[in-house]
């Protein structure tokens, strides 16, 4: 079905309008004068009937070209359903033309007339179109007409534009972005709906708070920041694409991507904005990690660095370490043979000619001796701290009881010499050094014995437990203690606490004691009280290696 | 030189001061031979198999240049008219397994050098007893 014109009607005049048109379509058809007369009639008949029911409705003038003819068609739409075919003017109508017809639409009813043509006529689109053109611009027969069709194009106007508006507005609701139209002061005059459930704030809350409810203050902060000068929303209000943290109804910042564009009403004069935010938080992520990532990597890459850096010190260190331990040996080793020349020569002078020396040169022969014995007992120990190494050492299992019991059998004339009292304990049985075990204690129980109390029994007890995987031997004396602030300098090197005339000895043993323990993955570690006496802690793992 | 009973080898001149004093001193005299090194005290035992005087006790030092006490003891286990000396290794080293290693390659003992002058004349009382028994 073509349409060619459609007419309003509301009064008398549209029906004298509507019986004309019909007149003319089907003059144009072909139709005799009495058949146009028919068609009109007919038309204008239902036209009437329909109206008294409806206040307005239209009467749609069509073409259809079926079987190589043309039928002429009115079409009256109108929106009450108590039209029938047997109502009085329908069958009046129904003789006049070839078929009525009455049909539902979607929201109206319709009364379809349709009239054969003759067969000669032809249908083309040009043809339509020159009939189109002849109805629209038709002149008016009355000046009532001419205010009337400016009044229904006007209507056909408003219902374009009321349509593309609903067609706009619908898009803005539906689109997964936020849309705000803004005014000069930076007021909300419309957010769409993501806008406003995103956000979980009305246009009036948004506004109440400037935008500082929904947009972080840092992002405004750095937009003041950086148009001091400017409100803060002229940089909304720029054309600019800028990025901001946009709250979400969890109360959760989310990055967006924002921008507008400055509208201007067809004066220029009242100035609003339309603007847009897009969610970049997956983008941003992105950004972010692919940031950490590089700061992640350059950290690890400088860690590496200071890696390599502190392996190559520690490297270096164990070179010089080995090489001091190396002079340590050597040096020591070398330095006993003129150092046992000088002992036996000065024996040789003492013995040989001690009748041709007086007093004075047999004295000075003696401090001599005593001097060059020191250095020997120097000599041995540096030579014994230099030989404890990590590769000298072989673990295996050790009866701690039984290498005390050892070393005290070692010690067995000092002790007699000492007077003294050792009560021994069970020690448990460790993953050790046998041979350096015995050593360390055989050093901290010969300080023991060194260092007693003169005129007071000595007395030394030693006694073991195990805590966390660790043996603890105890080993307290009731000698003459240390101050408690020198527990941890006594295990240096060559560090000693009294005069060489008060108590001999070289500042190692102790230091041999620290070595063997760290040899161990164990520690020693003492604690003195003056006058009451010392009282040692070696710590040792019961298994090697066990971490 | 005429063979004598003892032969001493060490390249420590103080040494070998020290127990020829120690041997005089005792009233024991001219019954040790002195070799500076390894190579001299083969050469030594070399013409003493031809004259057919060797010594009764030979004394080595361990730490010697060109060849050392160890390289000298095996030769002389290794040659059979010198093989039945005794021998005692007279070094400064207190050195376990070398001591070890030395009496089983047949030295009899393994003294380590006094630290006095009296130790002198006990080492040389001791080798003179070896030496003369």
């Amino acid at each position: 079905m073509t349409e060619i014109t459609k007419i309003y009607l509301e009064n008398e005049m549209d029906l004298i309008l509507a019986h004309k048109r019909s007149m003319k379509l089907a003059d144009f058809n072909g139709l005799s004068l009495s058949a146009q007369t028919s068609f009109g009639t007919a038309v204008s008949e239902v036209c009437r009937h329909v109206m008294v029911k409806n206040s307005s409705i239209t009467v749609s003038l069509a073409i259809d070209h079926t079987k190589g003819r043309n039928i002429i068609i009115a079409q009256v739409l109108h929106t009450k359903k108590d039209i029938a075919v047997d109502d009085e003017a329908l069958v009046y109508a129904g003789k006049l033309v070839d078929a009525v017809v009455i049909s539902k639409l979607k929201n109206s009813y319709a009364v379809k007339l349709e009239q054969k043509t003759p067969a000669r006529q032809k249908f083309s689109i040009e043809q339509v179109d020159e009939w189109r053109y002849f109805f629209r611009n038709e002149k008016p027969f009355s000046p009532y007409e001419e205010v009337r069709m400016k009044n229904i194009q006007l209507k056909e106007l408003t219902e374009k534009l009321t349509q593309s508006e609903r067609q706009y507005k619908a898009l803005a609701e539906s689109l997964p972005l936020s849309i705000v139209t803004f005014d000069e002061k930076g007021e909300l005059v419309y957010a769409n709906k993501w806008m406003q459930e995103f956000s979980g704030q009305g246009i009036d809350k948004i506004n109440d708070s400037k935008w500082q409810s929904v947009i972080h203050e840092d992002d405004i902060a750095s937009i003041k920041h950086r148009q001091e000068e400017q409100n803060n929303f002229e940089v909304l209000q720029s054309n600019a694409v800028n990025e901001y943290r946009v709250k979400n109804r969890e109360g959760n910042y989310v990055w967006h991507l924002g921008s507008s564009v400055e509208v201007e009403d067809e004066n220029n004069a009242s100035k609003y904005w339309v603007g847009y935010l897009v969610d970049i938080q997956a983008q941003k992520l992105v950004e972010e990690t692919l940031k950490d990532n590089a700061a992640l990597k350059e950290a690890h890459e400088q860690l590496a660095h200071y890696q390599l850096a502190l392996e190559e010190r520690i490297q270096e260190l164990n070179n010089s370490n080995f090489e001091l331990e190396q002079f340590a040996y050597i040096a020591s080793h070398d330095l006993q043979e003129p150092l046992r020349k000088l002992l036996v020569y000065n024996d040789y002078l003492q013995k040989k000619y001690a009748a041709q020396l007086d007093a004075d040169a047999l004295f000075v022969i003696s401090k001599m001796n005593a001097a060059c014995m020191r250095m020997r007992n120097l000599i041995t120990d540096v030579l014994n701290f230099s030989k404890i190494r990590k590769t000298e050492i072989r673990f295996s299992q050790t009866d701690l009881t039984l290498v005390v019991k050892n070393v005290l059998e070692g010690l067995d004339q000092r002790i007699k010499a000492a007077d003294a009292v050792i009560t021994i304990g069970e020690l448990p049985v460790i993953e050790a050094s046998g041979l350096h075990v015995a050593q360390l204690f055989e050093n901290i129980l010969s300080n023991a014995l060194k260092y007693k109390k003169e005129n007071v029994r000595c007395e030394i007890t030693i006694s073991g437990e195990i805590i966390d995987g660790n043996a603890l031997i105890h080993i307290r004396d009731n000698g003459i203690g240390f101050e408690d602030r020198y527990g941890e300098k006594i295990f240096g090197l060559f560090q000693r606490l009294h005069d060489k005339e008060e108590f001999e000895g070289t500042g190692i043993g102790l230091a041999i004691c620290r070595k063997i323990t760290d040899l161990h993955s164990g520690t020693v570690t003492a604690a003195g009280n003056p006058g009451v006496g010392a009282h040692f802690t070696v710590s040792l793992p019961i298994v090697q290696g066990a971490k | 030189m005429k063979p004598r009973a003892i032969l001493f080898v060490d390249d420590d001149s103080d040494d070998r001061f020290l127990l020829n004093a120690a041997f005089n001193e005792l009233g024991y005299y001219d019954c040790v031979s002195y070799a500076e090194n390894g190579e001299k005290a083969l050469h030594y035992l070399q013409s003493a198999i031809n004259t057919n005087e060797l010594p009764r006790l030979i004394v080595l030092d361990l730490n010697m240049p060109k060849m050392n006490g160890t390289q000298v003891l095996k030769a002389i286990k290794q040659n059979d008219y010198l093989r039945d000396i005794e021998i005692i290794i007279f070094s400064t080293a207190i050195n376990d397994p070398q001591r070890k290693k030395c009496l089983s390659n047949g030295a009899v003992n393994y003294l380590v050098k006094p630290i006095d002058y009296t130790g002198f004349l006990e080492t040389a009382q001791a080798f003179y007893n070896i030496a003369f028994s």
